[in-house]
């Protein structure tokens, strides 16, 4: 079995570190990180992950804007894109559902069991 | 006894004698006629008398009384006559020898006789007249009548013959005409007597009707008398029915003479005044020691009433005797005339209209509060008819809308005040309420004159009248722009600082979750690494929490700022102290250009505000450069200024980088370890001081904050 590799997109460096591990740590998986939504994009143009976790609230550019680069890039428009998000409010998950993404991960987020959660929505 | 005839003396004699008898007959017959007529007082029985007396005296076959009419006409009113010869009684004659002469020959007193009417010539008329009589002798005497030496013929006395001719004697001639002058007499005192009794009847029918018209006027005097009596029970009665109503009335009633002074005074007055009714008699309001407004008020009244003749009215207050409440009264002069039509005296009544006067007072003071109150509430009132036009609207709304009066009362409410957009649905709203007494309640934007719309929340009630008919709408409306626009803002506040709060607090729950989990047992200097992440974290979710709640004090006016007069380079010395570390590290110079002068502050709060000013300057200052710290006096305030040589801000965000978490770049909080609320903290401690706080900046050449404290707050 391939390992399976994560690019994290998240501007709050401790929080990306953290996650990191907890992946890492419980599944194996391989975590690349950009700590801004241009540098995610950019990573993307050379990176192929198997999923996508990304930050929502990101300044400059929010993880909206980088899920709908995504979207148009047919290179990277097949890659399941995972929310991270400390908007928790209802209509805040059915508008990112909306927008087609596999799943949204709360912040805070229970350490042992995100690994576990982002398999579930990703089928693995 | 020797034969008369053959004897000339005797026989002379014996003529003599028997003339003598016949004489002497006829005196005794006369002196019995005139006796016995004169007892006869009327004509018709003397006329019948000297008939009868003249045809058995005469022993002619008939004898009549013929009386003449003013014609010279003439009918038969008395007669006597032997069978068989034809009664002439009530004939009437019209013989046309009388009308002729007028009576001719007998006015004159002169007597017709003829022995034979064959023989004696007579006019034709006249032979018939006697043949139809059958007379053949004829002997005629005028009854005259003397009055006032005035001879009148009355009618004839006439003695005739039928069967045979007669030679009238002489005798006989003398007889009738003593006769027709007794005759002429008795119906002269026939006609003297019924003339009498004419008039006699006549005075007795005046008297009789003078005695019926002082009957009458007797019965109509009584009669009279007896309504005068009645009338006057009546009047009476009316009198003390009046009197009745006057001394039980509720009302005041007085009665004033031209001086002013009472000459009546019902037992309501004692009620009102306190004082008996009797003590008015004879008085002025002024002598009974009324308020001089009370008798200015009536003599006023009084004199107007006697110059114009008009009824008078006015109100007065006067206190009820028995508690000094005061007690309102309406005054009615009337004016009272005499027989000659001048005023005599002037009824004054006073109506006790206290309870109106009260229901009325408070009424007026309940609309005064009503109308103070939607004068001066901070609510929009706003009253519709059924057609949607503006009947009423309150000053709020025109405050808020910026119109006048005049230019909205009477006008379509839903075209000028509702949005294009929303009047067709606001309107059928309105239609709605009317006809279902729904939507009470609901929202919709209005616009201004300016043309700016406002948010406001109505409350709607439906007008009805007396009637209970639906006259229009009355709708009291809050504006809740503002409102709005701070729910808004505390909803993205509370979104950014959920965000803000559960960014660390993932990182804390991560790290501290894999530390616990033993799943870095065999990789301690991971674990280490999230031992950091932790604690940078939670030093960062305590900051962010302490300057929340600081936040939160210092707007909610919970901090009381403790002022007192310090000296400003002390305090910006001790602000330059606490952050000189930091700038070290960064290799920042810190440089302060203040002299000594007195600041009246919270020293705590304003050393806050500099430091935090400070350590913004510093986090965005390139190393090598310098923050320059300055304070000087201008007018009443001292102005501090704290200028770095960083990025600069954009002109956009120069107001709302002071508003909580706004800043120019969200990393920046993160990057340069702040919480993002700083300047929020910084801005409303200035305030607090009653200054104000500003930055001016010039990007990629630096910025200046400025903040003023003044020596006093205004």
């Amino acid at each position: 079995m391939t390992t399976k590799s994560i690019l994290l997109i998240d501007d709050e460096p401790n929080i990306a570190e953290v996650i990191a591990v907890c992946l890492e740590s419980f599944k194996g998986w391989k975590v690349q990180k950009a700590n801004s939504g241009k540098a995610g994009l950019s990573l993307l143009e050379t990176l192929k992950p198997d999923a996508i976790l990304l930050d929502v609230m990101m300044p400059t550019m929010d993880g909206i804007t980088v899920y709908q680069n995504l979207q148009k890039n047919p290179l990277t428009q097949n890659i399941p894109v995972i929310f991270l998000t400390a908007k928790v409010q209802v209509s805040d998950r059915e508008r990112f559902a909306q927008l087609g993404v596999v799943g949204t991960i709360a912040k805070p987020f229970e350490p042992l069991k995100i690994s576990d959660q982002i398999a579930e929505m990703l089928g693995w | 006894m020797p034969d008369s005839s053959s004897n000339p003396i005797s026989s002379s004699i014996s003529q003599f004698t028997r003339k003598m008898r016949r004489s002497q007959q006829q005196e005794i017959l006369i002196a019995k006629i005139a006796l016995h007529i004169r007892q006869y007082l009327s004509i018709e029985d003397i006329a019948n008398s000297i008939v009868q007396e003249v045809r058995a005296f005469l022993n002619a076959d008939r004898s009549i009384v013929y009386q003449f009419n003013p014609d010279m006409t003439g009918t038969v009113v008395a007669e006597s006559v032997l069978s068989p010869w034809k009664p002439c009684l009530n004939q009437h004659i019209d013989e046309c020898c009388f009308q002729g002469n007028l009576g001719g020959m007998y006015r004159e007193g002169r007597v017709f006789s003829t022995s034979d009417v064959y023989k004696a010539n007579l006019h034709e008329c006249h032979l018939n007249l006697m043949e139809q009589f059958q007379v053949r002798a004829n002997l005629v005497l005028p009854i005259l009548i003397t009055d006032n030496q005035t001879q009148t013929l009355w009618g004839l006395l006439i003695a005739h013959q039928c069967e045979s001719p007669r030679i009238w004697e002489e005798s006989d001639i003398r007889l009738l005409q003593q006769l027709s002058v007794q005759l002429a007499i008795a119906i002269q005192q026939a006609e003297l007597y019924r003339n009498l009794q004419i008039a006699n009847l006549s005075l007795e029918k005046e008297i009789g009707e003078r005695k019926n018209v002082e009957l009458a006027l007797q019965l109509a005097n009584a009669n009279l008398e007896n309504r005068v009596v009645e009338r006057t029970a009546e009047l009476y009665q009316r009198q003390q029915e009046f009197i009745a109503l006057a001394e039980n009335s509720p009302n005041v009633t007085l009665r004033l003479d031209h001086q002013m002074r009472y000459l009546y005074a019902n037992p309501a007055v004692e009620r009102a005044t306190g004082i008996p009714a009797k003590e008015f008699l004879g008085k002025t309001l002024r002598e009974m020691g009324f308020p001089e407004k009370n008798v200015a008020m009536l003599e006023s009244a009084a004199h107007r009433l006697l110059e114009t003749g008009q009824d008078q009215r006015y109100e007065i207050e006067y206190p009820f005797p028995e508690d000094q409440s005061m007690g309102y009264y309406r005054a009615h002069l009337i004016p009272e005339y005499a027989s000659d039509g001048e005023i005599a005296t002037i009824l004054s009544i006073f109506y006790d209209i206290t309870q109106n006067k009260l229901n009325e007072i408070a009424l007026q003071e309940s609309n005064r509060r009503w109308q103070y109150l939607l004068d001066n509430v901070s609510l929009i009132v706003v009253g519709l008819n059924c057609g949607g036009e503006v009947e009423y609207i309150n000053p709020f709304l025109l405050a808020l809308t910026g119109y006048d009066m005049e230019e909205v009362i009477g006008k379509d409410w839903f075209s000028q005040f509702i949005p294009q957009i929303d009047q067709s649905e606001i309107r059928e709203g309105f239609s709605s309420l009317l006809i279902n007494d729904f939507p009470k309640y609901y929202q919709n934007a209005i616009v201004t004159k300016a043309g700016e719309e406002r948010m406001i929340s109505w409350n709607n009630t439906i007008l009805r009248n007396q009637e209970n008919e639906i006259i229009g709408t009355l709708s009291i409306g809050e504006d809740i722009t503002e409102k709005l626009k701070v729910d808004r803002i505390k909803s993205e506040f509370i979104s950014i600082v959920s965000h803000e709060l559960r960014t660390p607090l993932a990182s804390i729950r991560g790290a501290l979750g894999l530390i616990s989990s033993g799943v870095l047992a065999n990789r301690p200097e991971t674990a280490q690494n999230m031992l950091n992440i932790a604690s940078s974290d939670t030093e960062r979710l305590v900051r962010l929490v302490n300057d929340i709640l600081d936040l939160e004090r210092l707007e909610s006016s919970k901090v009381t700022l403790d002022r007192n007069w310090y000296d400003v380079l002390e305090l910006c010395q001790q602000a330059i102290e606490t952050m000189q570390a930091i700038a070290a590290e960064s290799q920042i110079e810190i440089l302060c250009n203040v002299q000594p002068q007195q600041v009246f502050a919270d020293r705590d709060r304003l050393v806050q505000t500099l430091v935090n000013l400070l350590s913004n300057a510093v986090k965005f200052s390139p190393p090598q450069s310098q923050v320059q710290l300055e304070a000087e006096q201008i007018a009443n305030e001292i102005v501090f200024r704290v200028c770095d040589r960083g990025r600069g801000i954009p002109a956009d965000h120069l107001e709302s980088i002071f508003e909580r978490f706004h800043q120019v770049d969200a990393s920046d909080s993160r990057q340069m370890g702040g919480t993002g609320l700083g300047l929020a903290i910084c801005r409303s401690i200035v305030q607090q001081h009653g200054g104000k706080i500003w930055v001016e900046s010039v990007l990629s050449e630096g910025s200046t904050f400025s903040f003023t404290i003044p020596h006093r707050i205004s």
